[in-house]
């Protein structure tokens, strides 16, 4: 799900790998889509609707009875089947999968650092301001972006109000800021072994 | 299965081929430790062990008559075995056979699952350090956050699979359990070693 969510064409941070001699469509000789992904969300369908009849399976008459052997039978096999199946597939997607981090960063800027308002308003709390001020502020800024299409820094850099307190150079400061990254390397250094 | 999906390790796993072998060992086994026990004589024990095979076509055409598949397997195998056939699936009652099959079937799936999903875990973890330092945005219901990186989003993914291991795990375990206790768990007409036997010798 993940993929093909990150694989729309408007927002294209990763895609399948798609072959030279692959179709993505008999009408439209653009497309390339995640098929792989779309039928690893098909096959996980399939393969939850066994949860019902396993479950039912539990049931027997007395000190048991036949009635779970036909379940068993039909979907034992399949369920595990699809299962090998879809794991494999998920293993080469994985392994084949592209990145774009070109278009990741122009995702992440699109609305000139509005991802930053946390930290913005974590810095005018530190200057004095209360919590419901300071939130107050950068909402205004906020929605100015989001209702005009905006650059949030720009916007942010003409807010009278907060220019009292913080100039534009620390706002930009702020909003350039990667400090996030640092926390990251703790998490892949103390986690993942 | 339709065979767009059908992978052969596993698909040999769910065959009749390899269900009647499993069954012939389950039995075998139980001969083998009935004759240590003195209920069957070491020499049927042997014979069973020695002739003991099956033929998936012919049992299919017996139940036809039966309408009963162990008991159409019985008379196919007793057809190898000869005299000593008397104590084939001897004091035990199909469920003892089936149940304890599909609980090695199912082992022997999980086997392959498992390894699939260390395979995954194994690329989950090189990609997620390989993007470590990739910067994007975070998103929560769908709209910007903050930023976050490409590997750390993978890592979570990475972590959820480990935990997946853990309960497939869990799972292994539980379902790797032999019951050969006769048609209502008694032990009525079998020695609960053979059970004990059984269990570790498949």
């Amino acid at each position: 799900m993940e993929i093909r969510n990150l694989q729309k064409t408007e927002v294209l941070e990763v895609e399948e790998s798609f072959s030279s001699n692959q179709k993505g469509s008999s009408a439209m000789p653009h497309k390339r889509n995640p098929v792989l992904s779309e039928n690893l969300t098909g096959i996980s369908r399939y393969i939850r609707s066994g949860v019902i009849p396993s479950l039912e399976n539990v049931v027997l008459w007395h000190e048991r009875d036949i009635s779970h052997s036909s379940v068993e039978r039909i979907m034992t096999p399949d369920i595990s089947i699809a299962t090998d199946f879809a794991l494999n597939r998920l293993n080469g997607i994985i392994k084949n999968l592209k990145v774009y981090p070109k278009n990741m960063l122009k995702n992440l800027n699109m609305l000139g650092g509005l991802h930053r308002t946390h930290n913005i308003m974590l810095k005018l709390i530190e200057k004095g301001l209360k919590r419901q001020q300071a939130y107050k502020i950068v909402q205004e800024s906020a929605m100015e972006t989001w209702n005009n299409n905006k650059n949030f820094s720009q916007v942010f850099q003409k807010n009278k109000e907060l220019n009292k307190i913080l100039n534009s150079k620390e706002i930009v400061k702020i909003i350039k800021d990667d400090n996030d990254l640092k926390k990251i390397d703790w998490i892949f250094k103390n986690k993942i072994k | 299965m339709i065979p767009r999906y059908n992978r052969p390790k596993i698909e040999k796993i769910w065959s009749l081929e390899n269900k009647f072998t499993i069954w012939t060992e389950i039995e075998c086994l139980i001969a083998e430790k009935q004759a240590m026990l003195g209920v069957i004589p070491k020499k049927a024990s042997k014979e069973i062990r020695n002739k003991a095979k099956f033929n998936v076509k012919e049992i299919e055409k017996i139940e036809k008559e039966t309408k009963h598949d162990v008991v159409a397997y019985i008379n196919n195998v007793s057809k190898y075995i000869g005299d000593s056939s008397k104590y084939f699936h001897f004091g035990v009652t199909s469920s003892d056979i089936i149940d304890t099959s599909f609980s090695v079937q199912l082992k022997q799936t999980s086997e392959i699952i498992r390894k699939n999903l260390v395979e995954c875990i194994q690329s989950l973890k090189i990609k997620s350090k390989k993007y470590k330092d990739t910067l994007m945005i975070g998103r929560s219901h769908g709209i910007h956050a903050e930023p976050i990186t490409f590997g750390l989003k993978l890592s979570s993914f990475y972590f959820e699979f480990k935990r997946n291991l853990e309960r497939l795990d869990q799972a292994i375990n539980e379902i790797s359990v032999c019951a050969i206790s006769g048609p209502v768990g008694t032990f009525n007409s079998i020695d609960p070693r053979v059970q004990d036997y059984v269990a570790k010798k498949t």
